[in-house]
């Protein structure tokens, strides 16, 4: 049984948090939104605040291949495939993914099988604009990932709805059992929408605003992308990524 | 107040691979699975000195059963739960906590926390600490923060323990 304090301090912070909650992030948590495409997003900010990562990415604009790492003394490369700006044009069920025994791999197996802890959807857009090794391409697709707990048929309702997006991909050969498939970057958090006016929303990361450091617009991105390109050095210090 | 000031989930009857979600209990029992010596220490610590001087209270559990609120595991995690898991020179999810099991209320009956073997082979004891404390947050409802506190999200952590923000959130819900 959950044994919970009384008195007028916890009821106050109660309080505060109930009504802050209305207005914040967690009002969009799966239990309380309406549209597909919110419940999509919500799901994916869920699984974004499950897990704590290190990334040598610090802002969007080090997505593009202006800007370049070289690592311990390494070679400069851009990070990721390439960044992408286009429309929906498909969505389809991939692959369902089982960890028996805890296993740190996967194993593929039916989207809808019991035992998949995570799917794979497949999504394909038409390119207005991309950026990287991508640029040049009609279209790309590149997987969403949903888990288990989640209601897939409308996951995947809310991609088709979505119209124009913005997407960070990271690399092909990910997934197995469709070697062209590209990731999304960060473990699937640079993806969003992107508006009539060309303003980018990163929805499914939390903080999205704070990653995006002003590079809000297309127009934004593109003359980000024009520049020449700037090598960020980094050296691996205790596992972590450390700028000289 | 910025979004982050609202980092306690409450009761969401999230599971899967997701873990915004309350624990049905203020007497947080951890189950160590196969556990290297180093994550032992470091969740041990997080639960002295991060956990226990809050109105949570962070026992041992040597027997994994239904009674267990945490079971805590580390491997060479490659993509589990789909995620892109740490790789030396390129960074990605050093740790992650899932909700596996819902009681009647919908709050969390049994959490997993999992520490990325890749990462604490590498790193130092502080990131370690660091690393238990985030986890161990999440498996008591405590979402990522940008303020000064272990829920912050990289490495090194600001601070490896939860501001009083956390903790006001913890002693009001337990």
């Amino acid at each position: 049984m959950k044994l919970k304090k009384l008195g007028i301090a916890v009821v106050t912070l109660a309080a505060a948090v109930i009504s802050v909650a209305a207005v914040s992030a967690w009002s969009a948590r799966p239990d309380h939104v309406h549209s597909d495409a919110d419940y999509l997003f919500a799901h994916l900010q869920a699984r974004s605040h499950s897990q704590d990562a290190d990334w040598l990415e610090s802002s969007l604009s080090e997505m593009l291949p202006s800007h370049q790492f070289s690592v311990n003394g390494g070679p400069a490369r851009p990070r990721g495939s390439g960044v992408v700006v286009g429309r929906v044009t498909d969505v389809r069920a991939g692959k369902g993914f089982a960890h028996p025994d805890d296993a740190p791999k996967s194993t593929v197996v039916d989207f809808n099988a019991k035992e998949a802890l995570w799917r794979t959807v497949e999504v394909t857009v038409a390119v207005d604009e991309a950026w990287g090794r991508v640029a040049g391409q009609q279209a790309v697709t590149f997987a969403v990932i949903i888990d288990r707990g989640a209601d897939a048929a409308k996951a995947v309702n809310g991609l088709r709805t979505l119209g124009r997006v913005f997407v960070s991909l990271d690399r092909q050969g990910r997934f197995a059992y469709a070697p062209g498939l590209y990731s999304i970057s960060h473990s699937g958090d640079l993806f969003g929408t992107v508006d009539a006016q060309g303003n980018i929303e990163l929805k499914a990361t939390e903080h999205g605003d704070e990653f995006m450091k002003g590079l809000n617009t297309v127009a934004q991105l593109r003359a980000e992308a024009a520049k020449a390109p700037t090598v960020v050095k980094v050296d691996i210090v205790d596992g972590v990524g450390v700028r000289r | 107040m910025p979004a982050s000031a609202t980092n306690y989930s409450g009761t969401t009857g999230a599971t899967g691979c997701t873990n915004l979600n309350e624990a049905d209990n203020r007497d947080h029992y951890f189950h160590y699975a196969d556990l290297t010596q180093a994550m032992q220490d470091a969740t041990y610590w997080a639960r002295v000195n991060n956990v226990n001087p809050t109105d949570v209270n962070t026992h041992y559990d040597s027997t994994l059963d239904n009674l267990t609120d945490v079971v805590v595991r580390d491997r060479y995690y490659v993509d589990y739960c789909g995620y892109d898991w740490w790789q030396a020179g390129a960074g990605g999810v050093v740790g992650l906590a899932t909700c596996d099991r819902l009681n009647s209320n919908r709050e969390c009956e049994q959490h997993t926390v999992r520490y990325s073997n890749g990462f604490v082979d590498s790193t130092s004891q502080a990131n370690e600490r660091g690393l238990a404390c985030h986890e161990v947050g999440h498996s008591l409802g405590l979402a990522h923060r940008t303020a000064t506190s272990c829920m912050q999200t990289g490495y090194p952590k600001p601070a490896n323990d939860y501001s009083a923000h956390d903790r006001d959130h913890l002693n009001a819900n337990y």
